[in-house]
């Protein structure tokens, strides 16, 4: 087995309380085992439980350098410290951070589905709806399926000509082990260790995700899709993306889908890292549609995502555009640092909350460097006893001379029991910067409704269609086939909400 | 109490010394309200920079500082037995408060139409006017305002107007808070309560220093102002309020509103400088069809601090709420603004408008400003807006091309951007006042105690 240089004794931290309590463990420290904790490194999954050894056993299962091993206990250690936020406008009940399973290979093929007819048939009408090609559909459900609609052909296909330009794009744990000096790099330059709770613990127990390497001068020729890696495995419930555009390149990355994805972990808490040198671009849209719980509010996923992109080099340019339609709760700020002079962030949010899902969301955008400009859109539609909550942060510093911000946030309600709420943060230090904010919250015009009705539309399809133009700016702003898809994903994801 | 505030040890001692000064004086109903309200300052402290609601304004030092109440006056200064104190309106009634206390020879009550009410100190705590202050504290809630409830632990010299059902007030009622130098740090617990009765109409003006008064300069002191206002059904109530202590001065107010039925309340406040400034308002809109509208206007320089906080609740269906808050911020001084509209489950077709406009005229300047919006009813039209820029280039040139120098052509743009929320005072004469006072603060900087120029004067801000 190829591992990484084990630590010798002297340099590995003081054992925890915990691990110097265990008899069985300090026989193992005297043996100078390799890896310091007593899991079996053959086992696929761990018991539920957090501590050093969960942490040791993740990077040693992954084969990782010691740096990253250290990388991860300080962070785990910085994380104990920690309280979990409260401030944001949801309410869940406790997280029990012990219970949960840090590390769990995919399930074997004995264990999924066999075929179709095994799977949910609400989740197939729901594939129907959204026009999932049937050889899809079953990837998606975790169906056992081997040649997955050829998804390892395209996926290589993709690969070979991505290497001819220099472009890297693979799963973390490939860069671990093929371009750690990148990873070293920009690992944990956007959001350190102890940025927050959520980054915290995702530092520390990381399962993988995306790594993005634009060489100098490179435009991708194509947009670089989470969707043809999807068998780079179960990416997991804490997933860590690193995107680095050099300086004068370019790059367009898609993430999540518009199929409901099959998961079996409620708490997911994701750390993006966006890194855009001189006069590279970054267009990171998302689509997420995880399960949000039932019509009661039972299950559903909990996301705590931490998304930030720095704009490091001058006239660089970082957008987000997302569109939220799932998971029970989510808790997501995509920000943008605007350090590079005359560098440009942007936010496209739609974000839909219906039954019972909660989600406070909105961006953060800093202005550092003279002359950057920032635009936010946000747009919320709250229905059923759906609470949605934009929180949004413009800091325009000292040094951000003619800096520019207009920020746009409309909430859309339907339904009597749902709720919208606007809380802007706004900071300005520089006499020269320019802001503007506006927000407005309202619901479907009666006597819109009753044009669309008068001329043969349905109460539904007239809804779907005011939703659609309400969402539209943003929607422009997602790529030609995700667009087409996003909006069919609203319409179904209002279902019931009308009438 | 959560992390976020801190002990006020200071205050305990005072209030023992207080109790005790003033055990003879003081009914028995009044000593368990100050004791309950004291209970709840204490319980809640004194809220830090951590607290979500005092971001912007840290009071903390506050907590360690021995504050004595204000003594008794003695003579009352020249210079403001001279004084007039109007704000253009020359008729109608004036009350002088001296260190917290009602200063009759300074005062007049003449042009109140018959039947209103109008009580303080010692007749306000008397057994026999229960029934006119039965009001008093019940909109304020110090369960959640810690300095409301120090307010109250301190009530002594308390202030009632009332008027009857259907009276129509014409003349502005003003009030004047001064504080005469004392050469050490004191404190003031202004309160008042304004109960406009079912379908009356009266004006009220408070006014918190004059800052163009050289003799009531010195001496650092703490304000800490409740204003009560009920407003019964379809009653119209315009409240003038304005800060204008000096940089001297820490001063904390709320204004705690409850409306009934077809009331209107519209608010107009100036804040023109003081160290620390934070003007709450808390609005509670309990009848249908009831209006509030506030405006707010700050106009600051050197190292002040105003902090803007207003919540506004509609509580029932079919209200409309507006706010505007506007500053020009000058010199290192720190604007800030949090407001806050809530509409209640059931407050359907309520509207709600909300703006925060700030002019940075200077490189130390810093506004912040949070606008928030938190709607649990679907039928509503709810908006909030918020801008921070400096002053528009093309306007200045529009008018440097027609010879006018670049200072005047500043203020005049300035006054322009002003002139929105002080016409809110609806009587001519009284926005004329108002024009006046910010005039003074843009245009007349010798007149402010500490003498320093003005950033305001038309040197271009670097």
């Amino acid at each position: 087995m190829n591992t990484p240089n084990p630590m010798t004794p002297a340099e590995r931290p003081a054992p925890i309380d915990k691990i110097a309590l265990n008899p069985e463990i300090d026989d193992l420290n005297q043996q100078d085992y390799k890896w310091g904790f007593v899991t079996d490194i053959e086992q696929d999954s761990l018991p539920p439980g957090l501590n050093e050894d969960t942490v040791r056993f993740i990077s040693a299962k992954k084969k990782e350098p010691e740096w990253l091993l250290e990388w991860r206990l300080k962070a785990f250690r910085h994380w104990l410290t920690m309280t979990e936020p409260t401030w944001a406008l949801v309410d869940y009940p406790a997280i029990d951070y012990q219970a949960v399973s840090y590390f769990a290979a995919p399930k074997s093929d004995a264990d999924k589905p066999q075929s179709l007819d095994e799977v949910d048939p609400e989740l197939l009408a729901t594939y129907e709806k959204l026009g999932i090609p049937l050889a899809e559909r079953a990837a998606l459900a975790g169906v056992a399926v081997d040649a997955v609609f050829d998804s390892v052909s395209v996926a290589t296909t993709f690969k070979s000509k991505l290497g001819e330009l220099g472009i890297v794009f693979c799963s973390f744990s490939e860069a671990v082990q093929e371009h750690p000096e990148l990873v070293r790099k920009y690992l944990g330059s956007v959001v350190p260790q102890k940025d927050n709770f959520f980054a915290a613990l995702n530092s520390a127990v990381f399962s993988d995700g995306s790594f993005v390497y634009i060489p100098k001068g490179v435009r991708c020729p194509m947009e670089l899709s989470t969707y043809f890696r999807i068998n780079a495995a179960n990416t997991g419930q804490f997933e860590r993306t690193l995107i680095v555009a050099e300086e004068g390149s370019h790059v367009s990355y898609l993430e999540g889908c518009t199929a409901p994805m099959r998961d079996e972990n409620q708490l997911h808490a994701a750390v993006v890292e966006l890194v855009a040198l001189d006069d590279a671009t970054i267009k990171y849209s998302t689509v997420q549609n995880w399960y949000p719980g039932d019509k009661n509010g039972v299950g559903g996923i909990y996301n705590f995502v931490t998304k930030r992109g720095a704009c490091r080099g001058a006239r660089s340019k970082i957008s987000w555009t997302q569109v939220e339609t799932g998971s029970a709760i989510t808790w997501k700020y995509p920000s943008c640092v605007l350090q590079g002079d005359d560098s440009v962030g942007e936010f496209y949010s739609v974000a839909l909350t219906n039954n019972w899902q909660q989600a406070d969301t909105g961006t953060k955008m800093i202005h550092i460097g003279k002359n950057t400009r920032s635009t936010i859109i946000s747009k919320g539609i709250s229905a059923g006893h759906g609470q949605q909550t934009y929180r949004g942060s413009v800091r325009m510093l000292k040094g951000a001379d003619g800096a520019r911000n207009y920020s746009q946030c409309d909430s859309l309600l339907m339904g009597d029991q749902c709720g919208a709420h606007t809380f802007p943060y706004i900071d300005v230090k520089n006499p020269t910067a320019h802001l503007e904010h506006e927000a407005s919250t309202s619901r479907i015009g009666e006597d819109q409704i009753f044009y669309l009705n008068q001329r043969g539309l349905s109460t539904e399809d007239a809804v779907n269609l005011i939703v659609n133009g309400f969402c539209k700016e943003v929607f422009r702003e997602l790529p030609m086939e995700f667009a087409v898809e996003a909006q069919k994903l609203l319409s179904v994801s209002l279902e019931g909400a009308v009438g | 109490m959560s992390t976020a505030t801190v002990q006020a040890t200071a205050f305990e001692a005072e209030f023992d010394r207080f109790a005790k000064l003033t055990a003879d004086t003081a009914p028995a109903w009044l000593r368990t309200m100050r004791h309950e309200a004291f209970e709840q300052f204490r319980a809640q402290g004194i809220p830090g920079p951590k607290h979500e609601e005092w971001l912007y304004t840290n009071l903390t030092p506050l907590a360690r500082t021995a504050l004595p109440l204000a003594p008794r006056p003695g003579e009352v200064p020249t210079s403001l037995a001279a004084h007039r104190f109007t704000l253009g309106v020359e008729t109608g009634p004036r009350l002088v408060f001296l260190n917290g206390r009602f200063e009759p020879t300074l005062s007049s009550t003449s042009g109140l139409p018959d039947g209103v009410v109008l009580i303080h100190g010692a007749a306000l705590r008397d057994e026999e006017h229960a029934e006119l202050r039965k009001e008093l504290g019940t909109v304020a809630d110090t369960s959640v305002h810690p300095f409301a409830a120090l307010n109250t632990a301190f009530l002594n010299d308390g202030f009632v107007l009332r008027v009857p059902a259907g009276v129509v007030v014409d003349e502005p009622v003003q009030t004047l808070f001064l504080h005469t130098p004392t050469g050490q740090p004191v404190a003031v617990h202004p309160r008042i309560l304004v109960v406009a009765e079912e379908n009356s109409q009266v004006t009220f003006v408070e006014r918190y220093g004059i800052n163009c008064i050289g003799a009531l300069a010195g001496g650092t002191c703490f304000t800490n102002a409740v204003t009560e206002y009920v407003l019964g059904q379809s009653a119209r109530v315009k409240a003038v309020r304005i800060q204008h202590e000096g940089t001297s001065t820490y001063h904390v107010g709320l204004t705690a509103v409850r409306q009934a039925r077809d009331s209107h309340f519209d608010a107009v406040t100036l804040s023109l400088g003081g160290a620390i400034d934070r003007n709450e308002f808390s609005i509670d809109i309990d009848g249908e069809g009831a209006e509030c509208n506030l405006a707010g206007l700050y106009v600051l320089n050197r190292n002040e601090h105003v902090d803007n906080h207003t919540v506004v609740r509609h509580n029932v269906p079919h209200g409309r709420s507006s706010q505007l808050f506007k500053g020009v911020l000058a010199g290192k001084s720190h604007g800030a603004f949090t407001g806050r509209v809530i509409v209640a489950k059931h407050a359907q077709k309520t509207i709600a408008e909300q703006a925060n406009h700030t002019l940075l005229l200077s490189d130390g300047a810093v506004a912040e400003t949070r606008p928030q919006l938190e709607i649990y009813a679907d039928d509503v039209q709810c908006t909030h807006g918020a801008t921070i820029g400096r002053l528009d280039e093309e306007a200045l040139y529009y008018l440097r091309a027609r010879a006018i120098d670049p200072g005047t052509a500043r203020n005049m743009l300035v006054h322009a951007f002003a002139s929105e929320v002080t016409e809110a005072a609806g009587s001519p004469q009284l926005v004329e006042g108002l024009e006046r006072l910010i005039a003074s603060r843009l245009e007349r900087p010798s007149e402010d105690p500490d003498g320093t120029t003005s950033a305001f004067r038309g040197e271009s801000p670097a």
